[in-house]
């Protein structure tokens, strides 16, 4: 039986009086995971939780089995640990592969010969090879992105904690970081917190979604499809009693449901189950597409 | 795309610690405001406005060492923008830290590159008749010209880091600079000029910071211009270099106690204690045993001096 990768039980945590995870309990097992929710969900707190810069009110933690309160187990965990968070600043003056590289002694690749190879391979990854010594200054914000992305991929970490890694890249950026972390996924473990529902679909075998603190669901991607299977129609007018209905490029309209008078059933996608999922909250999803 | 594993350290943080010197000693070599400050220092110690021999060493205090704090502050706030991935990696905050401490050596020889500069110049160009240097011994010259100011320089980009560490409000090491340039001007030449020195407050006060004043002299400026009396003042120049080594030992501890934890953190307390009794002490013993009054010399002797007296001005 394999071993999951990351543990928590009963894990809470509150900021300024909020409970932002609550009772949390969660298995994450190799390959590569979706973490979807809405904001506010908890999703950040969770990553920091996993990425040992943040610790717990309640529970207990445990990453790649190891106790990240214990100060030896923590560096363990660090040691194979890639983490990019939802926000990251850039020191001034550094260029592209000097914050990479700097990052990697923060590593630990001690060796210059390594390192430099290193920084080098994960900088060609996210396609940064031709930009590496430009000031981050002067990139855009898909490019800063992706440097964040490098310095997260150094050393083939066995977990790699990724906050919302797509933001701010076009669409091929997306696809190529995609086969970059496909293939990460299949040595490593990768969570990916994100609203990209198409990326979930595209690179992860499971799925968790948090609401409000707690986990919601948890399983495979095909498992949260098929919850939604049969409840997917595309009518000629939005249905009222509709969980979510919304106005579809051809002009016909989506329903999320009970089946509208005449409308045809249709596959449904990862981002419809969720949709499904979030229930009431769809509703306000709903009011925006009114 | 290779997904080999990179073989990390098993082997604790000293082997990064080199590497990450070399980095943070890099950045600050680099930085502008240190590069100006260097050339600022190399620029004040020639020419019209060299000072008296014994206060030049004001010069690289002030353009190096007090550059080099706000220099050093920035250089360890930079990395709050990314501290997130910074935080996740291996490697401790206090071996960053200490990285950050070490690279406080550029700081170290820019001074010393300007303080021989200096003498190197005049050693050449313009020798000085030797009642300039006060009632001081040649050790205690040397302390004076070349050893305090460069303390000076190492002990200001220390405090830099500890500020960068512990306050994180926008103009704080200016701040901290600013308090410091007062100090040591009020500590430095207000028991020389405004009180008795020859009192143990006032020998006390001169001792008590950073950087303080040895001499006195009549005004006068240009190229050629000699001082005709210079007033040596109180206290002892080899244990006032005791107690500033000690100060940066505190700053350096200080800077290290933020995000210390364990073994570490009570090593650094240890360490704390240590340098702060070592400080206490080298102070009592620089205003206990260096010379009690200020004497006047000049080109027709020495004699002891009521320090309240204004020097003669400039014939």
């Amino acid at each position: 039986m394999t071993t999951p990768v990351i543990e928590l039980q009963g894990v809470s945590r509150r900021f300024r009086g909020a409970t932002v995870l609550d009772d949390l309990q969660l298995e994450v097992m190799p390959g590569v995971v979706g973490l979807l929710g809405p904001n506010g969900a908890g999703k950040t707190t969770l990553l920091r939780i996993l990425a040992t810069v943040l610790g717990t009110d309640g529970g207990s933690v445990r990453i790649l089995g190891r106790d990240p309160e214990d100060a030896a187990e923590r560096t363990e965990i660090r040691r194979r640990l890639g983490y990019l968070p939802q926000e990251l600043g850039y020191p001034r003056g550094f260029t592209a592969y000097r914050f990479v590289d700097y990052m990697a002694v923060l590593k630990e690749i001690e060796d210059p010969t390594v390192r430099r190879a290193e920084v080098r391979r994960v900088l060609e990854d996210v396609d940064l090879a031709d930009r590496a010594a430009k000031s981050i200054r002067t990139l855009s914000g898909g490019q800063r992105r992706r440097v964040g992305l490098a310095q997260a991929l150094l050393g083939s970490p066995e977990l790699l904690v990724l906050d919302e890694p797509t933001t701010g890249l076009d669409p091929e950026q997306r696809v190529s970081l995609r086969t970059v972390l496909a293939e990460r996924g299949r040595a490593s473990t990768v969570i990916i917190a994100t609203h990209q529902t198409e990326d979930v679909a595209a690179l992860c075998e499971h799925v968790i979604v948090l609401d409000r603190g707690s986990v919601s669901f948890q399983g495979t991607v095909s498992a949260l499809v098929a919850e939604a299977q049969g409840r997917v129609w595309l009518a000629d007018a939005p249905d009222p009693r509709a969980q979510v209905s919304w106005r579809t490029a051809t002009g016909r309209y989506r329903n999320l449901g009970v089946p509208p008078p005449g409308a045809d059933l249709v596959e449904p996608t990862l981002e419809d189950a969720y949709l499904l999922l979030r229930g009431a909250a769809g509703s306000e999803v709903e009011r925006e597409a009114a | 795309m290779s997904t080999a594993r990179i073989a990390l350290s098993t082997s604790a943080a000293r082997p990064v610690l080199t590497p990450l010197v070399w980095i943070e000693a890099k950045r600050f070599a680099r930085h502008p405001l240190f590069l100006a400050g260097f050339a600022l220092a190399l620029l004040a110690s020639g020419g019209e406005y060299g000072p008296v021999e014994l206060d030049h060493g004001f010069v690289p205090a002030f353009f190096v060492g007090i550059f080099g704090l706000v220099v050093a502050a920035r250089l360890t706030a930079s990395t709050r923008r990314c501290e997130a991935v910074v935080d996740a990696a291996p490697v401790s905050e206090t071996t960053r830290t200490a990285a950050l401490c070490a690279a406080c050596l550029v700081p170290v020889a820019a001074a010393l590159v300007v303080v021989v500069v200096y003498q190197l110049a005049l050693a050449l160009h313009d020798p000085r008749p030797a009642y300039v240097y006060g009632v001081f011994t040649t050790g205690e010259r040397y302390l004076i010209l070349l050893i305090l100011p460069v303390i000076a320089c190492l002990g200001a980009p220390l405090l830099g880091v500890a500020v960068g560490r512990w306050l994180r409000f926008p103009g704080a090491a200016l701040l901290v600079a600013v308090a410091l340039i007062l100090w040591g001007m009020l500590a430095g030449y207000l028991p020389s000029q405004g009180m008795d020195a020859s009192t143990w407050p006032a020998r006390t006060l001169h001792m008590l910071t950073p950087y303080t004043a040895w001499v006195d002299s009549n005004s006068g400026s240009g190229a050629t211009w000699v001082p005709t009396v210079v007033r040596s003042l109180t206290g002892s120049p080899a244990w006032f270099a005791a107690w500033t080594l000690a100060l940066c030992a505190l700053a350096a501890c200080a800077a290290l106690l933020h995000g210390a934890e364990g073994r570490v953190r009570q090593a650094v307390l240890r360490a704390s204690w240590g340098a702060g009794a070592v400080a206490l002490t080298s102070l009592t013993l620089a205003v206990v045993t260096g010379y009690s009054v200020p004497h006047d010399s000049s080109s027709e002797g020495t004699v002891v001096a009521d320090s309240r007296t204004p020097l003669p001005p400039q014939p």
